[in-house]
């Protein structure tokens, strides 16, 4: 199981460059010139706002043309339908159509997701469980809190038992309570799936994540084994951007 | 067969849980639900709205075709741009509630599942269009389909239009503006009725046989663009 | 090829297996079994539309004869009298029930007591059988029937019936 990306980039729109002319010789990109290689268990993709994770991710979903660069998950391209068989994506909002419950929005996405009727009502009664909405599945969804629709949002990515997760900030807006249930229910997915998670809440990759990735301005500045020997990852974090900043000054220099 | 006999039945012949289920399914590429299940499950998810604009329009054109007026047929087509309403609305309506995103990624994309809605919804608008057709009769046997033309025009109008509005304006200022171009199209077809009684005779049918085949050519490029525009990307920084 | 709409088959998995599992009495070789089946399935089966069920049982009946007379396998005692475990909230009446079910078993035919598994514990529909066995589904619920009413003699027989429904 491996997710390949290769020189991954996404310029911005070229807005208005005719009035920057050939001065502009860096243009500014959202992703810029990005490769990893990850197999099974739980990346940490760790950058403040506007560092590019959710652009990184929408294009690892295919929801994104990059500009540059490619995307493979064990052979198959992005743009297949046999890659998107196997990818479950939890964005960071999400809307539903008018009067759905919990439980047929499951349904429907069941259905998307190309599963039997037979199928989807047993997955949805499953995953229900796993996260805990059986009680309140055939309520509205627009009585849930910001809690519950999260859990919905990854019984939805469950569906068809993918073996690529992509969940952007999981964790944002929900109780200390609830992060530590998210932070368990991911930590198991990442044993037989390749679960890319971003966060700027330093906490959820110290609990959860295998690996970490920083990324700052589209590029990315740190790949690597999240260690406790390494000491606070505050600090850690901090100081990558320190060496990454350095770095790029370097390089305009030249 | 007693409930607690099943239960013994079930004990008697049990065996131990297989292990490999897990590993062996997800080793598998299971197959997805076929192509017509996928568009008829989408059926029971077409938005209420479209049922509700489809019942009105019907019910009014009922209406006008019990009272047999002179002038039902141009009734009728003015109608029909309200019909075209909901191909344009439904079309919209996975970025209108926010589920585009999601729906993108599952793997019957946003692409097939725009092109299903439009298919239901088209077939509905179409047995309308015929219904209205049967209505008005046939009046005219030196000319088969003329009503067909004057019924279709204003339709295909008001569904270029609206496709075109709703890949521009998402959500429901989206909507709100097709149903103004509705009110619109149906609006200058009953004043230019009245004042310009010349285009509504016989004389001017090329006219609108003319328009006719633009506003066709039209319907398709603006359900190519609409489609494409889901396959591309939706979502510019 | 595509999935019927009323087909979870990760749910006939596990029926297959258990159905397996009565002719092999071998965990492993029913797993391996199932799995055949299931390769076989998704390698050559064409659009099953209705008939996925029968060619699943078909199918995992063949490789079970098969499997049984290889050289080497012997031959397993029909009725293993051992059970599933008991459930350990069981009365003393449920046990008993359950061993004089499992005697009243052993009094029918070895199909009789294959077409009570597939259509209660398995939850096969009649047509389904009815495929299986190559007759009507009105002969396989005669037969059912049939078998039901001895088995529910021989208990008798013994003093135990199941209360109410």
């Amino acid at each position: 199981m491996e997710l390949v990306i290769k020189n991954l980039t996404r310029q911005y729109p070229d807005r208005g460059s005719w009035k920057a002319g050939k001065q502009e010789k860096k243009k500014k990109a959202a992703v810029d010139d990005i490769s990893l290689r990850l197999q099974e268990g739980v990346y940490g993709l760790l950058g403040e706002n506007g560092a590019g994770k959710t652009t990184l991710m929408r294009m690892i979903c295919g929801i994104l043309q990059p500009t540059e660069g490619s995307v493979t998950f064990d052979g198959m391209d992005v743009a297949t339908e046999e890659y998107r068989a196997q990818l479950g994506y939890l964005p960071q909002d999400f809307g539903y159509y008018p009067n759905f419950t919990g439980y047929s929005f499951l349904l429907y996405m069941a259905a998307l997701k190309g599963l039997s009727r037979a199928q989807a009502r047993r997955r949805t009664k499953e995953l229900l469980r796993l996260v805990s909405l059986e009680d309140v599945a055939k309520k509205k969804i627009k009585a849930y809190s910001g809690g519950m629709k999260q859990r919905l949002g990854i019984a939805q990515a469950l569906l068809n038992d993918p073996k690529l997760l992509i969940l952007d900030e999981p964790t944002a807006g929900l109780d200390p309570k609830e992060r530590v249930r998210f932070r368990e229910l991911i930590a198991g997915l990442g044993k037989d799936a390749v679960v890319l998670l971003s966060t700027h809440i330093v906490g959820d990759i110290e609990h959860i994540a295998d690996k970490v990735l920083m990324m700052k301005k589209g590029r990315l500045i740190y790949e690597g084994k999240w260690d406790a020997q390494k000491g606070d990852l505050e600090a850690f974090y901090l100081r990558q951007f320190e060496n990454a900043r350095e770095e790029s000054e370097e390089a305009w220099k030249q | 067969m007693k409930r607690r006999e099943k239960e013994a039945l079930r004990e008697i012949f049990a065996a131990p849980a297989p292990c490999g289920k897990r590993d062996f399914f997800r080793k598998m590429n299971l197959p997805a639900i076929s192509q017509r299940e996928f568009v008829l499950r989408q059926v029971g998810y077409v938005g209420k709205s479209v049922w509700e604009v489809s019942a009105a329009v019907l019910i009014l054109a009922l209406l006008e075709a019990r009272r047999q007026s002179q002038d039902m047929l141009w009734i009728l087509s003015a109608l029909t741009p309200f019909v075209a309403l909901t191909i344009a609305t439904e079309s919209g309506r996975s970025e209108a509630c926010g589920m585009a995103e999601l729906e993108m990624t599952a793997r019957f994309s946003l692409k097939s599942l725009v092109l299903a809605r439009m298919e239901i919804v088209g077939m509905m608008n179409l047995l309308l269009l015929c219904s209205f057709f049967i209505f008005t009769g046939q009046r005219s046997a030196a000319m088969p389909g003329r009503d067909g033309v004057y019924l279709l025009t204003p339709y295909l109008l008001t569904a270029d239009c609206g496709l075109w509005i709703v890949r521009r304006v998402r959500g429901r200022e989206g909507n709100y503006i097709c149903f103004g171009a509705a009110v619109l199209v149906s609006a200058i077809e009953l004043l230019l009725r009245q004042n310009i009684p010349f285009l509504f005779g016989a004389e001017a049918f090329w006219g609108w046989f003319v328009a006719l085949v633009v506003f066709m050519a039209g319907f398709g490029l603006q359900m190519k663009l609409f489609v494409g525009h889901y396959t591309v990307s939706a979502y510019e920084i | 090829m595509s999935m019927e709409w009323s087909v979870d088959l990760e749910e006939e998995y596990d029926k297959i297996y258990r159905y397996c599992y009565r002719k092999l009495r071998s965990r492993e070789a029913a797993e391996d079994v199932t799995q055949e089946t299931f390769l076989r399935y998704f390698r050559t089966a064409p659009d099953c539309r209705g008939r996925t069920l029968p060619w699943l049982y078909t199918v995992a009946r063949n490789l079970c004869m098969d499997e049984l007379r290889r050289p080497g396998t012997e031959a397993l005692p029909e009725e293993s009298g051992m059970a599933g475990p008991a459930d350990g909230m069981g009365e003393a009446d449920r046990v008993l029930e359950r061993l004089t079910m499992e005697r009243a078993l052993g009094a029918l035919s070895e199909q009789e007591r294959e077409m009570i598994f597939l259509r209660y514990v398995n939850e096969t529909p009649l047509a389904v059988l009815g495929s299986l066995y190559g007759i009507s589904r009105f002969a396989v619920h005669r037969r059912l029937q049939k078998a039901l009413w001895r088995m529910r003699r021989e208990m008798d027989g013994e003093g135990v019936n199941f209360p109410g429904s």
